[in-house]
């Protein structure tokens, strides 16, 4: 019973297998193979699909039937907070361009900066500032890189 | 033209005030790249391609190359001061440099370290400087079967080098190459793998992977594992900054047999400064005549492989100049800022972009120079960067890096992707699998279907045809051997074990 305990290399090496055919079962069915003596624009993801396919799937049936070089590894962080870090990033990158970049910056370095415990709220903020400014002034003035400008402008 | 005045060419072009200031902006990013943990060399060259784009082609690879060859060097000031290596290829510093550094030695061991990168760097140039030449001359009589063959070769070894598993390995190689084929591709004009979205029908830039599998991959270990929050830093002195005789002396052979080892490896595919420095202290210790003293603050310890890194980092440039072909995330990076900026580096760079090749070369021998001079007293600045805290400071990468990501093509579908990714690859590295392969793969990707095609043209499918183009052959049959050696033995393990249950 206990080898087939799911473990985190048991799991991604599926999640690895299942991406893998996924792949190549997309790619035989939406593109033409052709030949080998005419390749068509399906025949590369096939080598690469049914070659991630064995390889996967090799290193699947190994995780599972003997433990894999990876069987120890733990992770010894908070997935709350590592979730919360995610959901953050994507926030930041979904208000962008509705709030602008250095308002958006500024709350993400914020919420960022308080989920990685950095230090009370009037030194997180007055950091959140500080950089969301500097780097307005360096990306869009220095740089000539185009922001967006958001409700407020910038 | 002489190879010389072609070089007096280079350095004629070199000194305009915007490739100067490139040249040092590019050094001190990358020794401070080097220096901090959280974001590696590719990450941050993948960070300014977006802002380079305004950049003149010869000013933008003079930034990419003081980068990369910068980090190197940056790398060993964390290691020497306070034993924590800023890049992978200086972990082996840490060894000897840290506790000649805690013998009050450290301003000596800092210095060896810059003297040896200088030299071996310089070294290595002049090397590059002639055979790259000769390569590119000797490679425009490839064809695509001879092309295709070096690229699957360049792969397998990759895979055997990278990691601990060649088979993640070889897996990450698959993952990297599928990622490739998104997009519109340019043999069959078929967009790929789009599901409908219209920036996926464009491709995934290299860099916003770059970012994702060595930036935020690192930034969110750095920020959500234990790290020692009491980092002792060892102090130095601007007049302690030189060795004494006896250390010089003891240096001289190291450097040089660093350089060597350095620069024959650096041509392999895989991590070249890794293997480079790992290479150069096993043989240090094995013809020292005080073995005993490494691991206890032998300055061979420290000249070896810090010489060896940087000659690997001039080497590395050699398959990407003279070839095209990069064998490793770095030289990756620099090939996409190449074609970003409209230049496709190959045998016929030197001939249709003289300026461009020669401009490279000489603005790395400027290179080298601003880093012994600018460094070596600057590196009580850079240790007190890392004083700062990591969950200040990778907080703030990160919003460099979601930055440097939009500047890509001005949307926030490349954060997003960049997140996911990111995120993929901290948890899947985590179980052994390594990010290089993955990185070179996505770039190989066109440039193997292209020479795939052409090769299966030209000999009409039919694979005994292949054997007219005999260098192509030997090329590919060395790769499967080293690719079925490389599966061998975990087939053979699976094998025993389900024998034994």
């Amino acid at each position: 019973m206990k080898k087939w305990k799911l473990t985190g290399e048991k799991a991604v090496n599926l999640c690895l297998l299942l991406v893998s055919a996924f792949y190549l079962a997309y790619s035989l069915t939406h593109y033409k193979v052709g030949s080998v003596r005419m390749p068509k624009e399906g025949f590369l993801p096939l080598i690469i699909g049914a070659g991630a396919v064995c390889v996967s799937a090799f290193l699947t049936v190994q995780s599972w039937i003997d433990k894999g070089d990876a069987a120890n590894v733990k992770f010894e962080i908070s997935w709350v907070r590592f979730g919360l870090m995610i959901a953050v990033s994507f926030a930041y990158a979904l208000l962008m361009n509705a709030l602008g970049y250095t308002l958006s910056t500024f709350l993400f370095l914020i919420a960022i900066l308080m989920l990685a415990r950095a230090g009370s709220w009037v030194k997180v903020t007055i950091i959140s500032l500080i950089c969301s400014v500097a780097f307005y002034v360096l990306f869009k003035v220095a740089l000539g890189v185009m922001l967006p400008g958001g409700f407020l402008g910038f | 033209m002489s190879t010389l005045s072609l070089l007096m060419s280079g350095f004629a072009q070199c000194f305009t005030w915007e490739r100067m200031i490139a040249c040092v902006a590019g050094v001190l990013v990358g020794t401070l790249t080097g220096v901090l943990p959280g974001i590696g060399v590719t990450g941050a060259m993948a960070l300014l391609l977006p802002i380079s784009f305004g950049m003149d082609a010869t000013t933008a690879l003079i930034l990419f190359a003081g980068i990369y060859y910068g980090a190197m060097y940056g790398g060993s000031t964390t290691s020497i001061l306070v034993n924590l290596p800023g890049e992978a290829a200086s972990v082996v510093t840490c060894l000897d440099g840290n506790q000649m550094a805690k013998k009050g030695r450290a301003g000596a061991a800092l210095a060896i370290s810059a003297w040896g990168s200088f030299i071996a760097g310089t070294i290595g140039l002049i090397a590059l400087t002639f055979i790259a030449d000769d390569i590119a001359g000797l490679a425009l009589k490839f064809k695509s079967p001879e092309y295709f063959a070096i690229c699957v070769l360049g792969l397998v070894i990759l895979t055997n080098l990278t990691g601990k598993n060649p088979l993640k390995s070889l897996l990450m190689v698959f993952f990297g190459l599928a990622l490739g084929t998104v997009g519109m591709d340019d043999v069959f004009g078929v967009s790929r793998f789009d599901f409908g979205n219209m920036y996926l029908k464009r491709g995934i830039e290299f860099g916003v992977v770059a970012m994702a599998v060595f930036g935020i991959n690192e930034l969110f270990g750095t920020l959500l594992e234990p790290q020692d929050e009491d980092i002792k830093i060892e102090k130095v002195k601007l007049r302690d900054l030189y060795p004494n005789r006896e250390e010089w002396k003891r240096s001289v052979m190291p450097i040089l047999r660093g350089t060597v080892i350095g620069f024959l490896i650096g041509l392999i595919p895989g991590p070249a400064g890794t293997l480079a420095s790992f290479s150069s202290y096993a043989a240090e210790k094995k013809v020292s005549k005080h073995p005993e003293e490494f691991g206890h603050g032998a300055i061979e310890g420290v000249a070896g492989p810090e010489s060896a890194n940087n000659a690997a980092s001039s080497a590395a440039f050699v398959p990407l100049l003279s070839l095209g072909l990069p064998f490793a995330p770095p030289s990756a990076l620099l090939l996409t800022a190449f074609i970003t900026h409209g230049i496709q580096p190959g045998p016929t760079l030197i001939t249709q972009h003289p300026d461009v090749f020669w401009g490279l070369i000489a603005s790395m021998y400027i290179g080298n120079v601003f880093l012994m001079i600018i460094n070596l007293p600057m590196v009580g600045v850079f240790a007190s960067i890392l004083k700062c805290p990591a969950k200040i400071l990778m907080p703030i990468v990160m919003v460099i890096t979601y930055t440097g990501a939009f500047a890509t093509n001005g949307t926030t579908f490349d954060i997003v992707l960049l997140i996911v990714l990111g995120v993929l690859s901290y948890i899947v590295s985590k179980y052994g699998y390594s990010m290089a392969p993955l990185a070179v793969g996505i770039c190989m990707a066109s440039t193997l279907e292209q020479r795939f095609q052409q090769t299966m043209i030209m000999t009409r499918g039919d694979i005994s045809r292949l054997g007219k183009y005999p260098i192509a052959c030997v090329i590919l049959g060395l790769a499967v051997f080293l690719l079925l050696i490389s599966l061998l033995k975990p087939v053979k393990k699976v094998l025993m074990n389900s024998k034994e249950d």
